[in-house]
């Protein structure tokens, strides 16, 4: 006999409120490095120790360290080496993101959408940065919130994966995209949480589809919103006919000049960062 | 088909001088269109200026006197992941205040506001396109140019508003950061080194001239010198910078031609401001701004185009949201063909928030001397004032001048708290004609730092018996 139809949203949902859906832990050092964004306490070696620590990450530091992007003239061998070729700002955000995909990007059988996902995250926060740096802003926060925002897609995946399996259901497509939408922003506010990251991540993980809904941070959550949009069109319709988005722009500030040259910037570094992924 | 419309005046930019001029037109009767590229009227004084950095120095300040009045016994330390947005908590809340009082204010008087870019399509016609690219053509009799400033960035110093920031990104910053130079020894620079100072920061304020804040009198800027550095800051004057550059490892690398290297976590690039007027398309009307940048205006504001005025930060200094909102009501009650004085603005006090606070009216020092000859100085350190006193006011003082007979006051300068406030005094008795001795006998309410007044005036009194002596 088939299982009974259930209603995954709110089954999903419910899960998350009791505490019930598995919330990825993150290594110690992508706790550390998340919270020390733009931390001066932060500094090079204490980065290249923290990374250190976790062999397979500092292979993966060294490996982006050697690639054609910096072609470096002699091999890298060293994170500290790696650190003075690449910068603390690139390196730690290298770091994180391989952290953040390792920890959570990551959902057997759905390999090709977790990847969309994946893509579509780094280069909203691309994005974010530009938005943030056309706004006097700041740069960093936002390139994590862009990251970030959507990072409860893949978790809600997981569950809804793992409720499947639990129940008998075959997960159509259909419905598993539209369970991921409806509850992305709930679930990656709770792993937010969970991670005890600063409140501006919260509100823009939380409020970035109502960022008029979001009792503070409004303007970060409106870069992230309107760095989500962008993004979307840019991986969807190639960056053809009129930007979207552009009912943040008012409140950002920002007119279709700058939206255009926020574009092109994102656009260039997101697609050198991906050739050299 | 782009929309026509008509007003009689049209501003462009809704910082102090464009409300101003706005208001003063609206209470005659006439039809006002504001014009601003912000979501509110304010402009960069409430969004990324005056506001937001004296909300900051209100908590830096506070943080600095309860050590100093604590006499040692309470030692204050920020720790090291405090959130710079969580020093200036009320700045939300000040910041929609006051843009909510601004806003309510044009309406009160029948303003019509828009979010819009302006450009000249014509000498007195201008399309408007808003964020989401719709576009107007307005036109008006009148058209005010008020459209602020915004920091300069010299080709050579690569501001990313992440580790090389300038004085709108400057509050942006997540976290304090330990270390911090600042280029430049202007009115933004000193205030911001100050009040970074006061939280704790190492700040090294690099500059070419000898002494920073080089309009102001020089005993105040020795003064703010000399607290900025018992405070842990650094002044490097007479020095300048070779290159700044990041140094590949999250921090940034100031060499000065003296060679010495400086490696500091963040930079704030504060080395003057420029004109906004690269998007207005000026050539349109016929107007070029002046080799500095600015529009040139005569004393009623009004540019060599008739029916143009330009006021507030695009005519250039002082710059002052002060002086900005009095030539915004001047241009408009010349429009409006009322009485206006001829003479430029005169005397105008200036008030710099820096920790400690500056604040100056008339004549310094060395001006007075040049065109008065002997002048005499009156001199009062607020440490030997019962307020000072109770404040641990060390630095403070007031200096007061007075023409060679030592009865006309020529000018008022003051270092330390409410300095800004304490000069409208000598202002008030300047404008009245009033004589030094005014402040020897009125009364003036005890314990408070006015007292000052009376310890520099009789300076004054004493130096002028001893000059009569010297003359019997």
């Amino acid at each position: 006999m088939p299982p009974e139809p259930i209603d995954l949203i709110a089954t999903l949902s419910d899960r998350a409120h009791n505490g019930k859906l598995t919330l990825p832990v993150l290594p110690i050092v992508a706790i550390e490095l998340l919270a020390s964004v733009d931390d001066d306490d932060c500094d090079a070696r204490s980065l290249a120790e923290r990374v250190q620590r976790d062999p397979s990450l500092a292979a993966h530091v060294l490996r982006i360290a050697n690639s054609a992007r910096f072609a470096p003239k002699e091999p890298i061998v060293s994170l500290t080496q790696a650190i003075g070729r690449l910068g603390m700002g690139t390196l730690r955000e290298i770091v994180i993101s391989v952290v953040v995909k390792g920890s959570v990007f990551k959902v057997k059988g759905h390999e090709e959408y977790v990847e969309k996902l994946w893509d579509h995250a780094l280069l909203s926060g691309r994005l974010a940065q530009e938005i943030a740096r056309a706004r006097r802003a700041n740069v960093e926060a936002a390139f994590l919130c862009g990251l970030l925002h959507d990072i409860g897609a893949p978790v809600a995946l997981q569950g809804l994966v793992d409720l499947c399996k639990e129940t008998g259901f075959c997960l159509i497509e259909r419905a598993m995209v539209q369970t991921i939408a409806g509850l992305h922003q709930e679930i990656g506010a709770k792993l937010i949480e969970s991670w005890k990251l600063a409140d501006w991540v919260y509100a823009a993980v939380r409020y970035h589809h109502q960022p008029e809904d979001a009792p503070n941070h409004r303007e970060l959550v409106r870069t992230t919103a309107l760095a989500d949009a962008l993004a979307y069109w840019l991986e969807e319709d190639e960056g053809e006919g009129l930007p979207p988005g552009m009912e943040h722009a008012a409140d950002l500030e920002l007119y279709e000049e700058d939206i255009q040259s926020v574009v092109e910037r994102g656009s260039k570094v997101h697609a050198e960062a991906k050739a050299n992924a | 088909m782009t929309e026509r419309v008509h007003y009689d005046w049209v501003v462009i930019g809704a910082g102090p001088a464009g409300q101003k001029a706005a208001i003063q037109g609206a209470k005659d009767g006439v039809r006002v269109l504001v014009v601003d590229q912000g979501r509110a009227p304010g402009g960069e004084c409430v969004n990324r200026g005056t506001i937001p950095s004296k909300t900051l120095r209100e908590t830096a300040q506070h943080f600095a006197a309860l050590e100093r009045r604590s006499a040692g016994v309470l030692r204050c330390e920020l720790s090291p992941d405090a959130q710079l947005a969580g020093l200036m908590l009320r700045l939300d809340e000040v910041r929609d205040a006051h843009a909510r009082t601004l806003s309510e204010q044009l309406k009160r008087n029948g303003i019509d506001f828009q979010q819009s870019r302006a450009r000249f399509v014509g000498e007195r016609e201008l399309e408007l396109r808003t964020p989401a690219g719709a576009k107007t053509l307005v036109t008006g009799d009148k058209v005010f140019i008020a459209a602020g400033s915004r920091p300069r960035t010299p080709d050579d110093i690569p501001v990313d508003h992440e580790l090389i920031l300038d004085s709108d990104s400057i509050l942006s910053l997540v976290y304090l950061p330990r270390s911090l130079v600042v280029l430049g020894a202007g009115v933004i620079a000193v205030e911001f080194a100050s009040i970074f100072a006061a939280l704790g920061v190492e700040v090294t304020i690099v500059d070419r001239y000898p002494l920073p804040i080089g309009f102001m009198d020089a005993d105040l800027c020795t003064g703010f010198v000399r607290a900025f550095e018992g405070r842990g800051g650094r002044f490097l004057g007479s020095t300048k910078y070779r290159s700044v550059a990041p140094d590949g490892v999250g921090h940034v690398n100031v060499e000065l031609e003296t060679g010495e290297v400086l490696n500091v976590e963040k930079v704030l690039s504060a080395l003057g401001r420029v004109a906004n007027l690269r998007t207005l398309s000026l050539e349109a009307t016929g107007l070029a701004p002046t080799e500095r940048g600015h529009l040139a205006v005569d004393s009623h504001g009004q540019t060599q185009v008739p029916g143009i005025y330009a006021c507030g930060d695009v005519v250039g200094p002082p710059a002052l949201a002060s002086t900005s909102m009095e030539q915004g009501r001047r241009a408009a009650r010349h429009a409006l063909g009322r009485p206006v004085p001829d003479e430029e603005l005169g005397m105008v006090p200036c008030g710099i928030y820096t920790i400690p606070e500056l604040g100056s009216v008339g004549l310094s020092e060395a001006q007075a001397r040049e065109r008065h000859g002997d002048v005499l100085v009156g001199r009062a350190a607020f440490k030997e004032l019962a307020r000072g006193m109770i404040q641990g006011a060390d630095d403070g003082f007031l200096k007061l001048i007075a023409d060679p007979t030592g009865t006309r006051i020529l000018g008022c300068h003051v270092l330390g708290d409410g300095a800004a406030e304490l000069v409208h005094l000598a202002e008030v008795a300047m404008l009245g004609g009033l004589p030094v001795e005014v402040f020897v006998e009125r009364t003036f309410n005890f314990p408070t730092l006015a007292e000052a007044y009376r310890v520099a005036a009789l300076d004054i009194l004493a130096l002028r018996r001893g000059d009569l002596r010297a003359a019997a």
